[in-house]
Order: structure tokens, then C-alpha cells, then sequence
């Protein structure tokens, strides 16, 4: 294969963080020339594990997953029994948990869990980062910061579905879409916390802003923590649909939010820079694409040793 | 990809299902809000 500009600096850089010696990067650069440039055909015929091949997500990230999934979701069941709690439909919801009293105890003290979930998120990402920093291991292209390239991609991936282009773009670790999930669901968050810190500390936030809008303050919050409650909801759950469980490849589970693993296929295909930086790092990985390339003798006839068809 | 074995495919339809009782949640809050009580 012959690497695109951005693909060859993304290797390239891996390379010299990783301070890979002569003989090593001759054998990933033999790799890397025996791969096909028919990228769908690389993805199709390589032999994924359902559960996950290659590591994605550390234990942090899964367990701040867990932690948002179980919270949001117990407070959406919550909170919509104590915001109609007149409803007749509402009083048994909370008389199950002792009436609706005891369901506000329940919803704002999962709502502090949710808190330091995010509190937890915001250290990881930013602790992160740095400990790899100060190795020199850091690639800002490997992280969740949006980048032009990222517009790049959404405008080749809308070509590709619209039926003009061959392959989908040679997308990094996190994709222009996943990009956009992730702020809108930290700018929903901080909504909810915003809002939800407004009706249980009111004199802080009329002592916060200006007498003229704490009125309106508080109205506003009292329209939006519902509202931005059901978006979330509603948003999160056909996000979950279609790109955890019914894409193609994918039914009927992504695993990667248990196994921290990602398929080599959805990589190959979804994440191909970050698959790039897999053969970089990871000699057994090198091996399984060879032998794969070889047994179904679909080494690139550029490569040493490649056969021509 | 390789077969999901018994317990694999028990864990991947109970999040299914989890993500089905999610969205119809969802819907009965859009259904509440849509008939507000308080109005």
C-alpha cells in the first residue's frame, strides 16, 4: 500500500515517538507496502474476534461509561415521575420508591454520582494527555480535539454514501462523528448540571447573575432541564441503534464499552490512521495481517516478495 | 467475524433490550409532555 501524506506523517510520528529502532521499522514498513490499497478489501478479509482484537479504551474510560450510562438512565426514570408527579400515571412510579419525596432524594443523589463521573471524565482527559506528554508519546490527532481534517472526512463520507467514492476517508482513533456525539452530549451534560444546580441552590445562582435576569434565570432552567432531559434521551438512544447495534458489522452488540477492544474489521474500516498506529505498536498485529495477506494471497504486488495478478 | 458463543449473544440482546426500554421511555416522556398535566 501506498500511504496518503497524512497517513505516512501519523506513521511516521508513531514511529519516532515509539523510538522504533532500523530493524523494526524496515518490518513495519515492509507491512505496511504488503497491505492492499483496496482498503475494503483488507477489512473484509480480515478475521475479527466479535468481542474485540485491538485496544481502544483504557479501564477509566469504560468504567466513566458505565458510571454515565447507569446514572443518566436512573435519573431519566426518575426525573420524569418528579417533574409530573400530579400525573396518575406518575404516582405509581413513585410510590414504589416511597413517594415522590423519597424519588427527589434518589434523583439528586444520583445526579452527584453523575457529577463525579464527570469529574472523573474531566481528570482522565486532561491527566492523560499529560502523562503522555511528558513522555513525548503525545499525538493531539489521536485524542477527541476537532481538527479541519475532521470536515474533511464528513464531506468524503457523505460522498462515499452518496454513491461517489470507492472508500470510505482514512478517518483517526475518534471520527468527525464521534466528534460531534461527544460535545453534545458534554454540552447536554453541563445543561443538565447547570439547570439541575439552579432548583437546589437557588440563592448561589440569584447571588451568581444580575437581580434583572434571576427571575428568568430560574425560568429558563425550569424549561431546559426537562427539555434537554428528553433530547438526551431520545438523541443517545438512536445514536445507540444504529452505531452500537444495528450498522452493518456491528449486530448485535459493539463490545468495546466491555472489552475496551475494537474489532480489526470496524478499525480497518472506521479507523484506519489508528489502525496504522496498531502496526506500529503492536508486533503481533503485524504478524496476524501478514499471515492473513498471505494465506488468502492478497500481498500488494509492490511489496517484496508480492505477487503479481 | 467470528460466531458469538451462548453467553455472548445473552449479554448482546440484554443491552439490546435495555437500549429498546430506553427509547420506549423516551417516547412515553414525549407522549407526557406532549399531554402536560399542568396545562
Amino acid at each position: 500500500m501506498k500511504l496518503s501524506a497524512e497517513a505516512r506523517d501519523v506513521v511516521e510520528t508513531c514511529m519516532r515517538q515509539r523510538r522504533i529502532g532500523d530493524k523494526e521499522r524496515a518490518e513495519i514498513e515492509a507491512v505496511i507496502a504488503a497491505l492492499p490499497q483496496d482498503r475494503v478489501l483488507l477489512a473484509k478479509n480480515v478475521v475479527s474476534n466479535p468481542v474485540g482484537d485491538l485496544p481502544r479504551y483504557s479501564i477509566h474510560i469504560r468504567l466513566q461509561h458505565m458510571l454515565t450510562f447507569t446514572t443518566f438512565l436512573t435519573l431519566a426514570f426518575t426525573g420524569l415521575p418528579i417533574h409530573f408527579f400530579e400525573a396518575v400515571w406518575a404516582e405509581p412510579f413513585n410510590s414504589v420508591l416511597g413517594g415522590v419525596g423519597i424519588t427527589r432524594i434518589v434523583h439528586r443523589t444520583i445526579a452527584v454520582l453523575m457529577v463525579l463521573s464527570m469529574v472523573y471524565h474531566l481528570m482522565t482527559i486532561t491527566l492523560g494527555p499529560w502523562a503522555q506528554w511528558r513522555a513525548g508519546r503525545l499525538d493531539w490527532r489521536r485524542t477527541m480535539l476537532p481538527n479541519w481534517k475532521d470536515l474533511r472526512d464528513l464531506r468524503a463520507d457523505v460522498r462515499y454514501f452518496a454513491g461517489r467514492g470507492d472508500m470510505r476517508p482514512e478517518m483517526d482513533k475518534f471520527n468527525y462523528k464521534q466528534k460531534i456525539h461527544y460535545f453534545a452530549a458534554a454540552f447536554g451534560n453541563l445543561v443538565m448540571v447547570v439547570s439541575g444546580t439552579s432548583f437546589l441552590f437557588p440563592e448561589f445562582w440569584n447571588w451568581l447573575l444580575p437581580a434583572a435576569i434571576a427571575s428568568e434565570w430560574q425560568e429558563l432552567m425550569r424549561l431546559s432541564h426537562p427539555h434537554e432531559a428528553l433530547l438526551a434521551l431520545l438523541v443517545i438512544a438512536f445514536w445507540h441503534w444504529y452505531n452500537v447495534h444495528l450498522a452493518p458489522g456491528r449486530f448485535p452488540m459493539q463490545w468495546t464499552f466491555l472489552t475496551g477492544r475494537i474489532t480489526r474489521e470496524h478499525q480497518i474500516e472506521e479507523h484506519f490512521l489508528e489502525y496504522l498506529r496498531n502496526l506500529v505498536e503492536l508486533p503481533e498485529e503485524r504478524r496476524a495481517v501478514i499471515d492473513m495477506l498471505e494465506s488468502r494471497e492478497l500481498v500488494a504486488e509492490a511489496a517484496p516478495g508480492g505477487k503479481r495478478r | 467475524m467470528q460466531p458469538l458463543t451462548r453467553w455472548q449473544k445473552v449479554i448482546a440482546y440484554a443491552a439490546l433490550a435495555v437500549v429498546g426500554l430506553w427509547t420506549a421511555w423516551g417516547l412515553f416522556a414525549i407522549w407526557v409532555m406532549w399531554f402536560d398535566p399542568h396545562r
